[in-house]
């Protein structure tokens, strides 16, 4: 059995990128863990101890944000975003491969024009001192820069994703499709 | 030229709706069609409604009805400090001298205030018999911003903030026990889950009609005034329709048997001197401008 | 006039070639957006992306979609799910048809604790097939009952489209999980009758089990069954006696479902962790498809195109029923291509003024078009269900495809009858909220 491309270990870089993208994914997790714990305060305390905490409300606005934008690349690298897979299955591998290369970087353009506006509205509602119109009074741009952040992400792995194109078009193997 | 209107209020039917239809027709006529007009409502663009103020300083909406504005222009939290304008004189007096703060602040966010507009007065309503202040002990209520909440702390209510698409299921399942609102907003929206309406006036809305400052400078300079008398015009008309509405959406309401009830002037005074630590705790929160606007308003009406 | 026609019609283009091409859904979505927001407006088309996003995602309500996905999650992790398969297996063998009914019957129960039709299928179906395989149970028939019993998961509440829906046009969530109890229940009994019928015409599809089970396995049996009655009863009495609003009961069902898996399952920190893992990875694929279809709605609303195409409609001479006649034939071409919360998130800010402006009711309106999505998720060649059981059974998809066909037209002769008695939906929400 001959040594292909794929045999080599993942170049460094793309090490670096799962890490990051774990760490986001991570961060993902313990949105999710907040929010059901925070819901669950908020109605024990309402329904049986008479009081409202007053902030889950705003609360887990802001934590969906994070699950998302933490949590999406993740969902990219493990190939679980949903597509349509007939056509792009009965086409030659090489063609396919041409494809979702081009996919990609079409998908990469979209991560960067995402990354450029979330980090603009973060820093405008940082310059225009926005508080949220709530009980905390919440500076909008801390649960805002997370887009900024999320989007990099999304970006770093399309890069992997390009990467992987890449390889295959030079005669690696495909990555199996999940 | 197209301009895009937009609005707070969620529904092509309402009266604030049809009113900036009417207001962008104007603006069209005046400008002898320079400007086109297109419309939306609440939630037909996802813009939230305490994002209006950002969206029309950076040209996404160039012109709204902007009512959840105290985010992004706290100093305008001034009028809605719960029990601070006795009567609606004192209102106005009120938003009068806000106007130039407001403009202050608008300018350095890309935006022209137009004109001011104003909800009728904010009253609680009840899924309970509300008869009195100290009925509210215990009770869930949803209230509109930090100084509302504050004060009814200190009556002892919880209160609850909630986006109004969750209200109406809210109020259903006792999530809330009670609502702050005019006969006009709520009062119609939710009106069937109301037991009781208590008519103490907390505050009125008041609400600005804002337009996205470098499309305005854009116009040539005689058709700038045009543009804010249209817009003065038809923000009075709208104030005028929505306080006409209120008494009859109030008499339309008590006939479908909600029991209203009228504070005397004693409870009135002693719930205004219950809030006043509120206003000056806003006001030292907000700033040293908020200080000053919140001292000429009490000279203005005279506590 | 003709400048949003065109705009509307490259952003279109665009979507379906990305999408039949096989680009990831979320991406190519977001894609048609931004290029129509470029056609109309150029760069500075792209300011308001940033708000548009912020304003879509802030949102208290959507914390429901992730949490009703761990709360399955949760459940499957800990084996309770196994349990509660294997138990209602002995209190559901006796009807003819055996293990398809159970497979119906499962679905329709974990239905009522999960918000997605993939979630239920998987969750049943991983249990299930082993079984079936091993009982020399008929693999299209098999197949159909879990993949048209897994869309059950969508109509009985809690449900996720329900939710999306509810988000997207400002209806009350609670409302519409109530409007899809009895729709639910009642489309599961439909699948039952249908597949008695089937196995007592041609009985070889399901051997017959034979042995006894005594008073005592049935006991047993019962509380196996006891978790899950226990979720059901919180979640929808929650939200019916007022401790909770449907949003907050995702996160009581998902807290519930953590004891709960720790009383009767074996939940371990590290099985806790794999849920959390894979509702991240699950619920991010959702929310993202959400996110990039608000930027679209936004992108054709920008010209205006929902206002337009509500005029074109009301105006276009269609009477109520041909106009719900061309939306159902939509859906189901729509239902090949798209999943389904896509299907849900590209037309529903499209169409919504004009289901309204033709009179029909916003609620009844939810529940027509999560059975349409139903229906695309075992419509072939892109039915979310079909590839879930035929990955868990690895039976031809052949086989799958063809074992969902007559659900295919239970379901369409369901949406006629809703049609023609809207009650069926309206009757139990009008009972809780119009006394
Ligand atoms: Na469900
Ligand atoms: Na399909």
């Amino acid at each position: 059995m001959t040594v292909g491309l794929d045999d080599r270990r993942p170049p460094r870089w793309e090490w670096a990128v799962d890490r990051l993208i774990g760490a986001g994914r991570l961060g993902a997790e313990l949105s999710l863990v907040a929010m059901m714990v925070l819901i669950t305060l908020e109605v024990i305390c309402r329904s049986f101890l008479g009081f409202s905490l007053t902030i889950v409300d705003e609360t887990c606005g802001y934590l969906v944000v994070a699950l998302l934008f933490l949590g999406m690349s993740y969902s990219l690298r493990e190939q679980a975003l949903l597509r349509v897979e007939f056509i792009i299955n009965a086409l030659p591998s090489r063609a396919r491969a041409w494809i979702e290369l081009l996919f990609d970087v079409a998908s990469l353009g979209f991560a960067v024009v995402i990354l450029y506006q979330m980090g603009r509205l973060a820093i405008s509602s940082w310059q225009r001192g926005m508080v949220a119109p709530t009980l905390m009074e919440t500076p909008i741009y801390l649960p805002q820069l997370v887009m900024p952040v999320g989007a990099l992400l999304l970006l770093l792995g399309l890069l992997a994703e390009i990467a992987r194109d890449v390889h295959v078009l030079a005669g690696g193997a495909p990555r199996v499709s999940s | 030229q197209t301009w895009k209107g937009y609005t707070f209020i969620p529904s092509v039917t309402h009266a604030a709706y049809k009113n900036l239809e009417a207001m962008g027709a104007e603006f069209t006529k005046v400008s002898g069609g320079r400007i086109q007009v297109r419309n939306s409502a609440g939630g037909q663009l996802p813009v939230n409604a305490t994002s209006i103020t950002q969206a029309v300083g950076e040209g996404i909406i160039t012109f709204a009805q902007d009512g959840f504005y105290t985010g992004n222009i706290q100093i305008g939290a001034l009028p809605f400090l719960p029990m601070l304008a006795g009567n609606y004189e004192e209102f106005q007096k009120i938003v009068a001298l806000l106007e130039p703060y407001l403009q202050a602040e608008l300018d350095k966010r890309g935006v022209k205030l137009l004109a001011t507009y104003n909800f009728p007065q904010q009253t609680i309503w009840a899924t309970s018999e509300l008869t009195a202040m100290d009925q509210l002990q215990g009770k869930k209520l949803r209230v509109a911003n930090n100084p509302q909440a504050q004060f009814f702390q200190r009556l002892g209510a919880i209160p609850v903030t909630l986006g109004t698409p969750e209200v109406a299921s809210a109020l259903q399942r006792s999530v809330v026990d009670g609502v702050v609102t005019a006969s006009a907003g709520g009062g119609l929206l939710w009106g069937d889950m109301f037991k009781s309406n208590y008519r103490i006036t907390i505050c009125w809305d008041n609400f600005l009609i804002i337009v996205n400052k470098e499309a305005f400078e854009k116009l040539p300079a005689d058709m700038q005034p045009k543009i804010v008398a249209a817009a003065r015009q038809h923000a009075d008309a709208l104030t005028r329709e929505l306080a006409q509405s209120e008494i009859t959406s109030t008499e339309m309401l008590k006939g479908k048997g909600i029991k209203m009830s009228e504070p005397s002037p004693e409870i009135v005074k002693a719930m205004t001197a219950k809030a006043e630590p509120v206003w000056n705790e806003w006001a030292k929160g907000v700033g040293p401008q908020a200080v000053e606007a919140l001292a000429k308003a009490r000279t203005a009406i005279g506590h | 006039m003709s400048g949003w026609v065109a705009d509307f019609a490259l952003a279109l283009g665009v979507l379906l070639a990305l999408l039949l091409g096989g680009m990831w859904i979320p991406f190519a979505i977001g894609i048609a957006g931004l290029v129509s927001l470029y056609f109309a407006d150029g760069l500075m088309g792209f300011r308001a992306l940033g708000l548009v996003t912020w304003g879509s995602v802030n949102s208290f309500t959507l914390t429901a979609i992730p949490l009703f996905i761990l709360m399955a999650d949760i459940l499957l992790q800990s084996g309770v799910s196994h349990r509660f398969y294997i138990g209602l297996t002995k209190l559901v063998r006796g009807l003819p048809g055996g293990l398809l009914q159970t497979n119906i019957a499962g679905c329709a129960m974990f239905a009522a604790i999960s918000g997605s039709s993939v979630a239920t299928a998987a969750a049943i179906g991983t249990v299930a097939l082993p079984q079936l395989d091993q009982r020399g149970y008929d693999r299209r028939m098999a197949a159909g009952s879990l993949c048209a019993g897994g869309t059950l998961g969508i109509l009985i509440p809690p449900s996720i489209p329900f939710i999306i829906y509810g988000t997207f046009t400002e209806t009350s969530i609670a409302r519409l999980f109530m409007a899809g109890i009895v729709p639910g229940f009642l489309l599961a009994f439909i699948f039952m009758v249908y597949v008695g019928i089937v196995a007592w015409m041609r009985p070889g599809v399901a051997p017959r089990d034979r042995t006894h089970v005594s008073l005592a396995e049935k006991m047993r049996a019962l509380i196996d069954l006891l978790p899950f009655i226990l979720l059901m009863a919180t979640v929808l009495g929650g939200i019916y006696f007022g401790f909770a609003t449907p949003t907050e009961a995702g996160a009581i069902g998902a807290s519930l479902a953590v004891v709960v898996s720790v009383i009767w399952g074996d939940l371990t920190l590290a099985r806790f962790r794999a849920a959390l893992t894979n509702t991240v990875k699950i619920s991010c694929a959702l929310l993202f498809i959400i996110l990039t279809a608000f930027i679209f709605a936004y992108a054709v609303e920008n010209v205006g195109v929902s206002q337009n195409i509500a005029r074109l409609l009301v105006e276009s001479g269609l009477d109520r029923y041909q106009f719900l006649i061309a939306i159902v034939l939509m859906y189901i071409v729509l239902g090949c291509v798209v999943d389904s919360i896509g299907m849900i998130v590209l037309t529903v800010p499209l169409l919504y003024p004009a289901v309204i402006g033709f009179g029909f009711d916003g609620i009844w309106f939810g529940v027509i078009l999560v059975i349409m999505v139903e229906l695309g998720q075992i419509t072939p060649p892109f039915g979310i269900n079909l590839f879930v059981v035929q990955g868990i059974s690895k039976w031809p998809l052949r086989d799958v495809n063809l074992g969902c066909g007559p659900y295919w037209f239970l379901i369409i002769g369901f949406a006629g009858l809703l049609t023609l008695f809207p009650e069926i939906a309206l009757w139990l929400p009008g009972q809780m909220f119009d006394r």
